[in-house]
Protein backbone atom coordinates (compact mmCIF):
# COMPACT_ATOMS: atom_id res chain seq x y z
CA UNK A 1 0.00 0.00 0.00
CA UNK A 2 2.07 2.85 -1.23
CA UNK A 3 0.85 6.28 -0.43
CA UNK A 4 2.11 8.75 -2.96
CA UNK A 5 -0.05 11.58 -1.69
CA UNK A 6 0.08 11.39 1.98
CA UNK A 7 -1.25 13.60 4.62
CA UNK A 8 1.12 16.37 3.77
CA UNK A 9 0.08 16.87 0.22
CA UNK A 10 -3.59 16.39 0.95
CA UNK A 11 -3.37 19.05 3.56
CA UNK A 12 -1.31 21.30 1.33
CA UNK A 13 -3.73 21.00 -1.51
CA UNK A 14 -6.75 21.82 0.55
CA UNK A 15 -5.02 24.55 2.44
CA UNK A 16 -3.69 26.24 -0.64
CA UNK A 17 -7.08 26.28 -2.18
CA UNK A 18 -8.57 27.75 0.90
CA UNK A 19 -5.84 30.34 1.01
CA UNK A 20 -6.60 31.40 -2.49
CA UNK A 21 -10.24 31.62 -1.62
CA UNK A 22 -9.53 33.71 1.38
CA UNK A 23 -7.33 35.96 -0.59
CA UNK A 24 -9.75 36.52 -3.32
CA UNK A 25 -12.19 37.52 -0.71
CA UNK A 26 -14.82 34.96 -1.32
CA UNK A 27 -14.98 33.63 2.18
CA UNK A 28 -18.03 34.53 4.10
CA UNK A 29 -18.23 33.86 7.73
CA UNK A 30 -21.21 32.46 9.45
CA UNK A 31 -20.84 35.11 12.04
CA UNK A 32 -22.04 38.60 11.66
CA UNK A 33 -18.68 40.21 11.67
CA UNK A 34 -15.84 39.44 9.38
CA UNK A 35 -12.94 37.61 10.74
CA UNK A 36 -9.53 39.13 10.64
CA UNK A 37 -7.53 37.55 7.97
CA UNK A 38 -5.03 35.78 10.14
CA UNK A 39 -7.84 34.26 12.10
CA UNK A 40 -9.54 32.95 9.04
CA UNK A 41 -6.27 31.58 7.77
CA UNK A 42 -5.67 29.85 11.03
CA UNK A 43 -9.11 28.33 10.97
CA UNK A 44 -8.59 27.36 7.38
CA UNK A 45 -5.44 25.58 8.41
CA UNK A 46 -7.17 23.51 11.04
CA UNK A 47 -10.09 22.85 8.82
CA UNK A 48 -7.87 21.78 5.97
CA UNK A 49 -6.01 19.45 8.22
CA UNK A 50 -9.19 17.98 9.57
CA UNK A 51 -10.48 17.55 6.05
CA UNK A 52 -7.30 15.89 4.97
CA UNK A 53 -7.49 13.49 7.85
CA UNK A 54 -11.13 12.88 7.34
CA UNK A 55 -13.44 11.62 9.97
CA UNK A 56 -11.66 8.62 11.20
CA UNK A 57 -10.00 10.37 14.04
CA UNK A 58 -11.91 11.72 16.96
CA UNK A 59 -10.08 14.98 16.96
CA UNK A 60 -10.66 15.64 13.30
CA UNK A 61 -14.31 14.87 13.70
CA UNK A 62 -14.43 17.30 16.53
CA UNK A 63 -12.74 20.02 14.53
CA UNK A 64 -15.09 19.51 11.64
CA UNK A 65 -17.99 19.58 13.99
CA UNK A 66 -16.87 22.84 15.49
CA UNK A 67 -16.35 24.49 12.18
CA UNK A 68 -19.64 23.21 11.00
CA UNK A 69 -21.26 24.91 13.92
CA UNK A 70 -19.60 28.09 12.86
CA UNK A 71 -17.76 28.56 16.10
CA UNK A 72 -14.97 30.12 14.18
CA UNK A 73 -13.12 31.50 17.08
CA UNK A 74 -13.06 28.26 18.94
CA UNK A 75 -12.59 26.04 16.02
CA UNK A 76 -8.92 25.95 16.39
CA UNK A 77 -8.59 24.86 19.93
CA UNK A 78 -11.04 24.78 22.65
CA UNK A 79 -13.60 22.26 23.59
CA UNK A 80 -15.30 24.21 26.25
CA UNK A 81 -18.00 25.54 23.99
CA UNK A 82 -19.47 22.25 23.20
CA UNK A 83 -21.29 19.98 25.53
CA UNK A 84 -19.05 17.36 26.90
CA UNK A 85 -19.92 13.87 26.03
CA UNK A 86 -22.25 14.95 23.35
CA UNK A 87 -22.29 11.57 21.78
CA UNK A 88 -22.88 9.79 25.01
CA UNK A 89 -19.33 8.78 25.52
CA UNK A 90 -18.22 6.98 28.56
CA UNK A 91 -17.30 9.22 31.42
CA UNK A 92 -13.63 10.03 31.63
CA UNK A 93 -13.86 9.92 35.38
CA UNK A 94 -13.74 6.20 35.18
CA UNK A 95 -10.35 6.19 33.67
CA UNK A 96 -9.06 8.84 35.97
CA UNK A 97 -10.09 6.95 39.02
CA UNK A 98 -8.18 3.91 38.05
CA UNK A 99 -5.18 5.91 37.11
CA UNK A 100 -4.63 7.38 40.50
CA UNK A 101 -1.89 4.98 41.22
CA UNK A 102 -0.09 4.99 44.47
CA UNK A 103 3.22 5.26 42.67
CA UNK A 104 2.44 8.77 41.58
CA UNK A 105 3.47 10.74 44.57
CA UNK A 106 3.44 13.72 42.34
CA UNK A 107 0.49 15.43 43.78
CA UNK A 108 2.03 18.81 43.34
CA UNK A 109 2.19 18.70 39.60
CA UNK A 110 -1.13 17.00 39.55
CA UNK A 111 -1.31 14.40 36.91
CA UNK A 112 -5.01 14.75 36.85
CA UNK A 113 -4.66 18.43 36.21
CA UNK A 114 -2.38 17.70 33.34
CA UNK A 115 -4.76 15.20 31.94
CA UNK A 116 -7.50 17.75 32.01
CA UNK A 117 -5.27 20.17 30.28
CA UNK A 118 -4.44 17.71 27.59
CA UNK A 119 -8.07 16.94 27.11
CA UNK A 120 -8.73 20.56 26.57
CA UNK A 121 -5.89 20.93 24.16
CA UNK A 122 -6.70 18.09 21.92
CA UNK A 123 -10.03 18.63 20.22
CA UNK A 124 -12.55 16.05 21.16
CA UNK A 125 -10.50 14.91 24.04
CA UNK A 126 -13.15 15.43 26.63
CA UNK A 127 -15.16 12.34 26.24
CA UNK A 128 -12.69 9.56 25.96
CA UNK A 129 -10.60 7.45 28.18
CA UNK A 130 -7.08 8.38 28.83
CA UNK A 131 -5.33 5.87 26.68
CA UNK A 132 -7.59 6.77 23.84
CA UNK A 133 -6.74 10.37 24.46
CA UNK A 134 -3.07 9.53 24.22
CA UNK A 135 -3.55 7.86 20.89
CA UNK A 136 -5.49 10.84 19.59
CA UNK A 137 -2.83 13.14 20.92
CA UNK A 138 -0.16 11.24 19.07
CA UNK A 139 -2.00 11.50 15.81
CA UNK A 140 -2.84 15.11 16.48
CA UNK A 141 0.78 15.94 17.10
CA UNK A 142 1.79 14.25 13.92
CA UNK A 143 -0.77 16.20 11.95
CA UNK A 144 0.13 19.45 13.64
CA UNK A 145 3.72 18.90 12.69
CA UNK A 146 2.85 18.44 9.05
CA UNK A 147 0.56 21.41 9.23
CA UNK A 148 3.26 23.64 10.64
CA UNK A 149 5.73 22.32 8.13
CA UNK A 150 3.51 23.03 5.16
CA UNK A 151 2.55 26.46 6.40
CA UNK A 152 6.13 27.32 7.02
CA UNK A 153 7.08 26.17 3.56
CA UNK A 154 4.36 28.29 2.06
CA UNK A 155 5.41 31.28 4.07
CA UNK A 156 9.01 30.78 3.13
CA UNK A 157 8.02 30.47 -0.43
CA UNK A 158 6.36 33.81 -0.37
CA UNK A 159 8.96 35.69 1.54
CA UNK A 160 11.37 37.55 -0.61
CA UNK A 161 14.57 35.73 -1.08
CA UNK B 1 -9.70 -1.97 -0.72
CA UNK B 2 -7.84 0.98 0.53
CA UNK B 3 -6.94 2.15 -2.89
CA UNK B 4 -10.37 1.65 -4.20
CA UNK B 5 -11.75 3.80 -1.52
CA UNK B 6 -9.44 6.59 -2.34
CA UNK B 7 -12.04 8.91 -3.51
CA UNK B 8 -14.26 8.31 -0.63
CA UNK B 9 -13.29 10.80 1.90
CA UNK B 10 -9.77 11.27 0.82
CA UNK B 11 -8.71 9.55 3.93
CA UNK B 12 -7.47 6.44 2.35
CA UNK B 13 -4.56 8.36 1.12
CA UNK B 14 -3.91 9.17 4.60
CA UNK B 15 -4.33 5.64 5.70
CA UNK B 16 -0.83 4.76 4.85
CA UNK B 17 0.52 7.86 6.34
CA UNK B 18 -1.20 6.93 9.47
CA UNK B 19 -0.02 3.42 9.33
CA UNK B 20 3.34 4.67 10.22
CA UNK B 21 1.88 5.61 13.51
CA UNK B 22 0.76 2.25 14.76
CA UNK B 23 3.66 0.49 13.20
CA UNK B 24 5.83 1.85 15.89
CA UNK B 25 3.87 -0.23 18.31
CA UNK B 26 5.74 -3.44 18.72
CA UNK B 27 2.87 -5.62 17.83
CA UNK B 28 3.00 -8.11 15.05
CA UNK B 29 -0.39 -7.63 13.58
CA UNK B 30 -0.91 -4.10 14.69
CA UNK B 31 -0.55 -2.59 11.28
CA UNK B 32 -3.14 -4.77 9.76
CA UNK B 33 -5.45 -4.11 12.63
CA UNK B 34 -4.97 -0.42 12.33
CA UNK B 35 -5.39 -0.56 8.60
CA UNK B 36 -8.61 -2.38 8.95
CA UNK B 37 -9.81 -0.07 11.61
CA UNK B 38 -8.87 2.91 9.58
CA UNK B 39 -10.51 1.70 6.47
CA UNK B 40 -13.59 0.78 8.35
CA UNK B 41 -13.84 3.94 10.27
CA UNK B 42 -13.38 5.94 7.17
CA UNK B 43 -16.41 4.39 5.67
CA UNK B 44 -18.52 4.39 8.74
CA UNK B 45 -19.21 8.02 9.48
CA UNK B 46 -20.86 8.87 6.25
CA UNK B 47 -24.41 8.83 7.41
CA UNK B 48 -23.51 11.03 10.26
CA UNK B 49 -21.67 13.69 8.43
CA UNK B 50 -23.41 13.63 5.17
CA UNK B 51 -26.61 14.75 6.70
CA UNK B 52 -27.10 18.40 6.37
CA UNK B 53 -23.68 19.31 5.17
CA UNK B 54 -25.02 21.02 2.13
CA UNK B 55 -27.14 23.32 4.12
CA UNK B 56 -24.19 24.73 5.95
CA UNK B 57 -23.23 28.29 5.76
CA UNK B 58 -20.78 28.87 3.04
CA UNK B 59 -17.87 29.55 5.22
CA UNK B 60 -14.54 28.64 3.77
CA UNK B 61 -14.32 25.00 4.31
CA UNK B 62 -17.83 24.15 5.07
CA UNK B 63 -18.86 22.95 1.75
CA UNK B 64 -15.47 21.66 1.12
CA UNK B 65 -15.53 19.45 4.09
CA UNK B 66 -19.09 18.52 3.80
CA UNK B 67 -19.07 17.51 0.24
CA UNK B 68 -15.76 15.92 0.59
CA UNK B 69 -17.03 13.64 3.21
CA UNK B 70 -20.19 12.86 1.42
CA UNK B 71 -20.06 9.83 -0.73
CA UNK B 72 -19.97 10.61 -4.36
CA UNK B 73 -22.34 13.37 -4.99
CA UNK B 74 -23.73 13.75 -8.42
CA UNK B 75 -21.02 16.13 -9.41
CA UNK B 76 -17.98 14.07 -9.07
CA UNK B 77 -17.64 13.37 -12.72
CA UNK B 78 -17.77 16.99 -13.73
CA UNK B 79 -15.29 17.62 -10.97
CA UNK B 80 -12.83 15.46 -12.76
CA UNK B 81 -13.22 17.52 -15.87
CA UNK B 82 -12.92 20.65 -13.92
CA UNK B 83 -9.68 19.63 -12.42
CA UNK B 84 -8.09 18.81 -15.68
CA UNK B 85 -9.23 22.08 -17.11
CA UNK B 86 -7.67 23.83 -14.22
CA UNK B 87 -4.42 22.09 -14.73
CA UNK B 88 -4.30 23.24 -18.28
CA UNK B 89 -4.51 26.77 -17.17
CA UNK B 90 -1.80 26.36 -14.64
CA UNK B 91 0.92 28.33 -16.43
CA UNK B 92 -1.25 31.37 -16.46
CA UNK B 93 -0.70 33.30 -13.30
CA UNK B 94 -2.98 36.14 -13.84
CA UNK B 95 -6.18 34.27 -13.68
CA UNK B 96 -8.54 36.01 -11.46
CA UNK B 97 -11.57 34.89 -9.65
CA UNK B 98 -13.27 34.49 -12.94
CA UNK B 99 -11.20 31.45 -13.52
CA UNK B 100 -13.67 28.71 -14.20
CA UNK B 101 -11.87 26.46 -11.82
CA UNK B 102 -12.25 28.88 -9.02
CA UNK B 103 -15.73 29.80 -9.91
CA UNK B 104 -16.56 26.20 -9.73
CA UNK B 105 -15.07 26.10 -6.30
CA UNK B 106 -17.04 29.03 -5.22
CA UNK B 107 -20.25 27.45 -6.19
CA UNK B 108 -19.89 25.06 -3.35
CA UNK B 109 -18.54 22.12 -5.19
CA UNK B 110 -14.99 22.69 -4.26
CA UNK B 111 -14.67 19.42 -2.56
CA UNK B 112 -15.70 17.57 -5.64
CA UNK B 113 -12.69 19.01 -7.32
CA UNK B 114 -10.66 18.06 -4.34
CA UNK B 115 -11.88 14.57 -4.48
CA UNK B 116 -11.38 14.49 -8.17
CA UNK B 117 -7.86 15.62 -7.84
CA UNK B 118 -7.13 13.04 -5.27
CA UNK B 119 -7.94 10.18 -7.51
CA UNK B 120 -8.65 9.55 -11.09
CA UNK B 121 -12.22 9.72 -12.15
CA UNK B 122 -12.13 6.06 -12.85
CA UNK B 123 -11.07 5.47 -9.31
CA UNK B 124 -14.15 7.11 -8.15
CA UNK B 125 -16.17 4.81 -10.26
CA UNK B 126 -14.42 1.85 -8.80
CA UNK B 127 -14.68 3.04 -5.30
CA UNK B 128 -18.24 3.95 -5.81
CA UNK B 129 -19.11 0.42 -6.55
CA UNK B 130 -16.66 -1.07 -4.19
CA UNK B 131 -17.10 0.90 -1.09
CA UNK B 132 -20.66 1.84 -0.88
CA UNK B 133 -22.40 -1.49 -1.01
CA UNK B 134 -20.30 -2.94 1.73
CA UNK B 135 -20.64 0.24 3.64
CA UNK B 136 -24.37 0.24 3.29
CA UNK B 137 -24.78 -3.29 4.40
CA UNK B 138 -22.40 -2.71 7.21
CA UNK B 139 -24.44 0.11 8.56
CA UNK B 140 -27.55 -1.96 8.26
CA UNK B 141 -26.02 -4.64 10.34
CA UNK B 142 -24.93 -2.19 12.90
CA UNK B 143 -28.52 -1.22 13.25
CA UNK B 144 -27.84 2.40 12.66
CA UNK B 145 -27.10 2.94 16.23
CA UNK B 146 -26.91 6.45 17.41
CA UNK B 147 -23.35 6.32 18.43
CA UNK B 148 -22.22 6.10 14.89
CA UNK B 149 -18.63 5.28 14.68
CA UNK B 150 -18.27 4.20 18.23
CA UNK B 151 -20.95 1.63 18.08
CA UNK B 152 -20.13 0.50 14.65
CA UNK B 153 -16.69 -0.21 15.83
CA UNK B 154 -18.20 -2.16 18.64
CA UNK B 155 -20.15 -4.21 16.25
CA UNK B 156 -20.32 -7.75 17.32
CA UNK B 157 -18.44 -10.39 15.61
CA UNK B 158 -21.12 -12.86 14.76
CA UNK B 159 -20.91 -11.70 11.21
CA UNK B 160 -17.40 -12.71 10.75
CA UNK B 161 -18.06 -15.55 8.44
CA UNK B 162 -19.88 -13.37 6.03
CA UNK B 163 -17.99 -10.19 6.39
CA UNK B 164 -14.40 -10.63 5.61
CA UNK B 165 -14.23 -7.24 3.99
CA UNK B 166 -11.78 -4.87 5.54
CA UNK B 167 -14.49 -2.52 6.62
CA UNK B 168 -15.15 -4.83 9.47
CA UNK B 169 -11.61 -5.39 10.29
CA UNK B 170 -11.72 -4.71 13.91
CA UNK B 171 -14.28 -7.25 14.88
CA UNK B 172 -12.94 -9.72 12.41
CA UNK B 173 -9.60 -9.62 13.96
CA UNK B 174 -10.72 -10.44 17.36
CA UNK B 175 -12.44 -13.69 16.82
CA UNK B 176 -9.82 -15.68 14.96
CA UNK B 177 -6.99 -14.32 16.95
CA UNK B 178 -7.87 -15.45 20.40
CA UNK B 179 -7.98 -18.97 19.20
CA UNK B 180 -4.76 -18.80 17.35
CA UNK B 181 -2.65 -16.83 19.70
CA UNK B 182 -4.26 -17.08 23.01
CA UNK B 183 -1.14 -17.27 25.05
CA UNK B 184 1.26 -14.59 23.94
CA UNK B 185 1.18 -11.22 25.43
CA UNK B 186 1.02 -9.51 22.12
CA UNK B 187 -2.28 -11.00 21.25
CA UNK B 188 -3.48 -10.02 24.63
CA UNK B 189 -2.35 -6.50 24.18
CA UNK B 190 -3.83 -6.26 20.76
CA UNK B 191 -7.16 -7.38 21.98
CA UNK B 192 -7.07 -4.97 24.78
CA UNK B 193 -6.06 -2.31 22.34
CA UNK B 194 -9.03 -3.07 20.21
CA UNK B 195 -11.27 -3.36 23.11
CA UNK B 196 -10.57 0.01 24.45
CA UNK B 197 -11.53 1.66 21.27
CA UNK B 198 -15.03 0.78 22.29
CA UNK B 199 -15.76 2.60 25.44
CA UNK B 200 -19.26 1.33 25.61
CA UNK B 201 -18.08 -2.07 26.70
CA UNK B 202 -18.65 -2.47 30.38
CA UNK B 203 -15.83 -3.67 32.42
CA UNK B 204 -17.70 -6.51 34.03
CA UNK B 205 -18.08 -8.43 30.88
CA UNK B 206 -14.48 -8.02 30.04
CA UNK B 207 -13.42 -9.52 33.26
CA UNK B 208 -15.74 -12.43 32.96
CA UNK B 209 -14.56 -13.12 29.51
CA UNK B 210 -11.19 -14.16 30.60
CA UNK B 211 -12.72 -17.20 32.13
CA UNK B 212 -14.65 -18.14 29.08
CA UNK B 213 -13.60 -18.20 25.55
CA UNK B 214 -16.99 -17.89 24.01
CA UNK B 215 -17.47 -14.22 24.32
CA UNK B 216 -17.79 -13.50 20.67
CA UNK B 217 -21.38 -14.34 20.23
CA UNK B 218 -22.77 -11.84 22.63
CA UNK B 219 -24.68 -9.17 20.81
CA UNK B 220 -23.20 -5.71 20.83
CA UNK B 221 -20.43 -6.66 23.23
CA UNK B 222 -16.76 -7.14 22.78
CA UNK B 223 -14.79 -9.56 24.76
CA UNK B 224 -11.16 -9.31 25.34
CA UNK B 225 -9.37 -12.40 26.26
CA UNK B 226 -6.81 -11.67 28.81
CA UNK B 227 -4.56 -14.10 30.39
CA UNK B 228 -3.10 -13.39 33.76
CA UNK B 229 0.60 -13.52 33.66
CA UNK B 230 2.63 -15.68 35.92
CA UNK B 231 3.14 -14.29 39.36
CA UNK B 232 0.54 -11.61 39.04
CA UNK B 233 -2.71 -11.18 40.78
CA UNK B 234 -5.63 -12.65 39.00
CA UNK B 235 -8.14 -10.50 40.67
CA UNK B 236 -10.36 -9.12 37.99
CA UNK B 237 -9.98 -5.59 39.17
CA UNK B 238 -6.25 -5.62 39.18
CA UNK B 239 -6.20 -7.37 35.87
CA UNK B 240 -8.27 -4.73 34.24
CA UNK B 241 -6.18 -2.09 35.83
CA UNK B 242 -3.05 -3.74 34.60
CA UNK B 243 -4.43 -3.78 31.11
CA UNK B 244 -5.15 -0.10 31.28
CA UNK B 245 -1.79 0.70 32.64
CA UNK B 246 -0.11 -1.25 29.95
CA UNK B 247 -2.06 0.47 27.28
CA UNK B 248 -1.32 3.83 28.66
CA UNK B 249 2.36 3.15 29.00
CA UNK B 250 2.41 1.83 25.47
CA UNK B 251 0.94 5.00 24.14
CA UNK B 252 3.18 7.11 26.25
CA UNK B 253 6.11 5.39 24.63
CA UNK B 254 4.71 6.25 21.26
CA UNK B 255 4.30 9.82 22.27
CA UNK B 256 7.82 9.88 23.53
CA UNK B 257 9.00 9.18 20.07
CA UNK B 258 6.85 11.88 18.60
CA UNK B 259 7.74 14.63 20.96
CA UNK B 260 11.30 15.70 20.40
CA UNK B 261 13.65 15.53 23.29
CA UNK B 262 11.63 13.18 25.37
CA UNK B 263 13.51 10.00 24.91
CA UNK B 264 15.23 10.25 28.23
CA UNK B 265 12.24 11.17 30.27
CA UNK B 266 10.78 8.56 32.47
CA UNK B 267 7.65 9.11 34.39
CA UNK B 268 4.23 10.07 33.38
CA UNK B 269 4.09 13.48 34.96
CA UNK B 270 7.08 14.94 33.23
CA UNK B 271 6.15 13.27 30.01
CA UNK B 272 2.63 14.62 30.13
CA UNK B 273 3.98 18.02 30.82
CA UNK B 274 6.26 17.85 27.85
CA UNK B 275 3.47 16.64 25.64
CA UNK B 276 1.22 19.45 26.71
CA UNK B 277 3.89 22.01 26.13
CA UNK B 278 4.65 20.61 22.75
CA UNK B 279 1.04 20.63 21.63
CA UNK B 280 0.68 24.18 22.84
CA UNK B 281 3.79 25.27 21.06
CA UNK B 282 2.63 23.64 17.85
CA UNK B 283 -0.68 25.40 18.09
CA UNK B 284 1.07 28.68 18.70
CA UNK B 285 3.20 28.07 15.69
CA UNK B 286 0.12 27.55 13.60
CA UNK B 287 -1.30 30.82 14.80
CA UNK B 288 1.90 32.56 14.17
CA UNK B 289 2.36 31.17 10.72
CA UNK B 290 -1.17 32.06 9.84
CA UNK B 291 -0.47 35.61 10.83
CA UNK B 292 2.62 35.54 8.76
CA UNK B 293 0.76 34.16 5.82
CA UNK B 294 -1.96 36.71 6.15
CA UNK B 295 0.50 39.46 5.56
CA UNK B 296 2.65 37.74 3.07
CA UNK B 297 0.23 36.98 0.47
CA UNK B 298 -1.02 38.11 -2.34
CA UNK B 299 -2.08 34.69 -3.21
CA UNK B 300 -2.63 34.41 -6.81
CA UNK B 301 -5.34 32.00 -7.66
CA UNK B 302 -3.98 28.57 -7.35
CA UNK B 303 -4.48 25.96 -9.84
CA UNK B 304 -6.32 23.04 -8.43
CA UNK B 305 -4.53 20.35 -10.24
CA UNK B 306 -1.02 21.22 -9.42
CA UNK B 307 -0.39 23.09 -6.27
CA UNK B 308 3.00 24.01 -5.02
CA UNK B 309 5.23 21.03 -4.81
CA UNK B 310 6.29 19.95 -1.42
CA UNK B 311 9.89 20.84 -1.72
CA UNK B 312 9.05 24.41 -2.11
CA UNK B 313 12.22 25.66 -0.63
CA UNK B 314 14.14 24.44 -3.55
CA UNK B 315 11.81 25.99 -6.02
CA UNK B 316 12.76 29.08 -7.77
CA UNK B 317 10.05 31.59 -7.44
CA UNK B 318 10.27 32.71 -10.98
CA UNK B 319 9.74 29.31 -12.38
CA UNK B 320 6.29 28.94 -11.01
CA UNK B 321 3.15 30.68 -11.84
CA UNK B 322 2.94 32.66 -8.72
CA UNK B 323 4.66 35.59 -10.24
CA UNK B 324 6.20 36.64 -7.02
CA UNK B 325 9.71 36.65 -8.13
CA UNK B 326 10.15 40.25 -7.26
CA UNK B 327 12.04 40.95 -4.13
CA UNK B 328 10.16 44.06 -3.47
CA UNK B 329 7.18 42.60 -1.81
CA UNK B 330 7.95 43.46 1.69
CA UNK B 331 10.65 43.56 4.19
CA UNK B 332 9.13 40.70 5.97
CA UNK B 333 11.70 39.22 8.16
CA UNK B 334 12.46 35.69 7.45
CA UNK B 335 11.90 33.75 10.53
CA UNK B 336 14.37 31.43 12.10
CA UNK B 337 13.21 27.92 12.00
CA UNK B 338 12.33 26.49 15.28
CA UNK B 339 10.05 27.50 17.95
CA UNK B 340 11.19 30.98 18.71
CA UNK B 341 8.78 33.57 17.65
CA UNK B 342 11.01 36.56 17.65
CA UNK B 343 10.05 39.97 16.52
CA UNK B 344 8.01 40.53 13.51
CA UNK B 345 8.79 43.83 12.00
CA UNK B 346 6.71 44.75 9.10
CA UNK B 347 7.93 47.85 7.58
CA UNK B 348 6.61 48.17 4.17
CA UNK B 349 7.98 51.30 2.79
CA UNK B 350 6.19 53.29 0.22
CA UNK B 351 8.66 52.36 -2.42
CA UNK B 352 8.14 48.72 -1.87
CA UNK B 353 4.47 49.17 -1.80
CA UNK B 354 4.57 50.85 -5.14
CA UNK B 355 6.55 48.05 -6.59
CA UNK B 356 3.66 45.79 -5.88
CA UNK B 357 1.60 47.56 -8.39
CA UNK B 358 3.93 46.40 -11.05
CA UNK B 359 3.06 42.82 -10.43
CA UNK B 360 0.75 41.27 -12.91
CA UNK B 361 -2.20 41.39 -10.63
CA UNK B 362 -5.71 41.44 -11.49
CA UNK B 363 -7.10 44.78 -10.58
CA UNK B 364 -9.48 43.24 -8.14
CA UNK B 365 -6.75 41.42 -6.34
CA UNK B 366 -4.63 44.45 -6.32
CA UNK B 367 -7.24 46.48 -4.58
CA UNK B 368 -7.80 43.72 -2.11
CA UNK B 369 -4.14 43.45 -1.47
CA UNK B 370 -3.83 47.11 -0.75
CA UNK B 371 -6.65 47.02 1.70
CA UNK B 372 -5.39 43.86 3.23
CA UNK B 373 -1.95 45.20 3.72
CA UNK B 374 -3.06 48.26 5.56
CA UNK B 375 -5.23 46.45 7.99
CA UNK B 376 -2.95 43.51 8.45
CA UNK B 377 0.11 45.44 9.22
CA UNK B 378 -1.81 47.18 11.92
CA UNK B 379 -2.87 43.84 13.26
CA UNK B 380 0.58 42.45 13.27
CA UNK B 381 2.08 45.32 15.11
CA UNK B 382 -0.17 44.80 18.04
CA UNK B 383 1.39 43.18 21.05
CA UNK B 384 1.60 39.50 21.18
CA UNK B 385 -1.84 38.82 22.42
CA UNK B 386 -2.71 36.98 19.29
CA UNK B 387 -0.12 34.44 20.06
CA UNK B 388 -1.44 33.65 23.43
CA UNK B 389 -3.97 30.93 23.55
CA UNK B 390 -7.42 32.24 23.52
CA UNK B 391 -8.71 30.95 26.74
Amino acid sequence: MTNPGGLRSSFARIFLRSLSRINSGRVSSSRGRTLPKHRSISIAAYASMASAVGTRRAWSREVLRRIRRGGARRASRRTSEFPVGRKGRKEPGNGKKLKKEAGDGNEGSSIQGMRKKLRRLVPGGEGMEFHRLLAETAHYIKCLKTQVGVMRSIADYYTPV
Amino acid sequence: MDTTCRGNVGVQMDGDGNLSFPSSIAMPSATSVEALMISKASVAPHPIFSAGWDSLVQFGHHERMGSQIEPFGPNHLPAGNQVTRGSDSFPFPGQSATDPGLAYFGSGNLSEAVVGSLSMPEFMGISDSGCLPSFGSYMNDAGGRGEGIRTSECHDSDDDTGRKSPTNGRTRKRSPDPRSSYGPNEAEKKQKHEKDECPSVPKQITRQSKYESTGEEAPKENYIHVRARRGQATNSHSLAERIRREKISERMKLLQELVPGCSKITGKAVMLDEIINYVQSLQHQVEFLSMKLSTLVPDLPFDAGNPLPMDMNSQNASTTTMGLSNPGIGSFQNFPRGMSKGALPISLSAAQYLSLSQLPFDSELHALYQMGFDSNSADILKPREHLKPEQ
